[in-house]
């Protein structure tokens, strides 16, 4: 019974398995290069945002060095900072536009229009600030999120492969015991060496077989004639 | 640019004054520190390609470790057998 039970997995196994062997370091190498894709894409990841971080950093040095110093100087001429400073006028939210101080009034009146302009000049340079970065930053986002999917393809299907050598390596286990249950193990693999053997006589065969083709052609290229194809 | 009414509209129009003094300035700006995202995406094969090829792969390691279970099972079976017929001889000759 036992036999029988052996030499039905034997069959089985081995038709199913063929003779090509994986070796368990070929599942762990697999494993390995998933595990390695995961550093390598952090790795990518943060170049990715180093350089990103470069592109923003010249921006806003434009943004703090040219366009701001320039935003101001027109700020304060158009916004008459110097008239509010010296109390000629002052800010009417009434009317929406600069007028002689209220006798009497004069301090808050200033202080809520020097308010105004400095609160008027930060938000301008923010909205700047926004106008110049906030593309840099939804690239960056855009192709973290691209490289990040490719990644994760990538190491998906690994995985996947890794997956499918151990269960290559699994049946070759089950293989190994059955065959040598019944004492055939070694059988197959002086099978599989002599087949390896059988190869590599038939690639030095072929070899021999060209090397007398180019022998025959330039002897016939000697007498100049030309082979004829048998009919 | 926010584009508001009283002093921001004010604010608006100094913003712009600056923008078109510095467009040309501003445009090399811009050029030296934009991106192609199109050269630089990861240009692998699409999700439909890998997952055909996942799927046939799947299927193929489902099959191996059928095959690797299946010693298990049948020597399973050989025992339970064996003890059935064990059981019934035992039975046969009460």
């Amino acid at each position: 019974m036992k036999t029988t039970v052996v030499c039905t997995l034997a069959f089985a196994l081995t038709g199913a398995a063929g003779c090509a062997e994986v070796p368990k370091e070929a599942v762990q190498l697999s494993y390995q290069v998933g595990q390695d894709m995961s550093h390598l894409y952090e790795s990518y990841d943060a170049l990715i945002h180093t350089r990103f971080e470069e592109l923003r950093a010249t921006r806003v040095a434009y943004l703090d060095n040219i366009w701001t110093p320039k935003f101001v100087a027109t700020w304060v001429q158009k916004g008459r900072l110097l008239d509010v400073a010296q109390r000629k006028i002052v800010w009417s939210f009434q009317t929406s536009a600069f007028v002689p101080p209220t006798p009497g009034r004069e301090d808050n009146e200033l202080l809520t229009s020097v308010n105004e302009w400095s609160g008027q000049a930060v938000a301008h340079i923010e909205s700047k600030r926004r106008a110049l970065l906030d593309p840099i930053d939804r690239d960056e986002a855009e192709l973290r999120a691209k490289v990040r999917e490719a990644f994760d393809r990538v190491i998906q299907a690994n995985a996947i492969v890794t997956a499918h050598l151990a269960s290559v390596t699994h049946v070759q286990n089950a293989q190994d015991e059955a065959l040598k249950a019944l004492g055939l193990k070694e059988l197959r693999d002086e099978i599989n060496k002599g087949l390896i053997e059988a190869s590599d006589k038939a690639a030095q065969g072929l070899e021999t077989i060209k090397n007398t083709d180019q022998t025959v052609d330039k002897v016939v290229d000697k007498i100049g004639g030309k082979p004829t194809a048998s009919k | 640019m926010p584009k508001s009414g009283g002093m921001g509209g004010i604010a608006d129009e100094a913003a712009d004054d600056v923008d078109q003094e510095l467009a040309a300035e501003e445009l090399e700006v811009l050029k030296a520190t934009s991106t192609n995202l199109e050269a630089l995406r990861p240009q692998i094969a699409d999700q439909a390609t890998y997952d055909k090829l996942i799927s046939a792969v799947e299927a193929s390691t489902d099959k191996n470790e059928s095959l690797s279970q299946l010693k298990e099972r049948i020597e399973a079976l050989g025992s339970a057998a064996v003890a059935v017929t064990n059981k019934v001889i035992g039975l046969l000759g009460a």
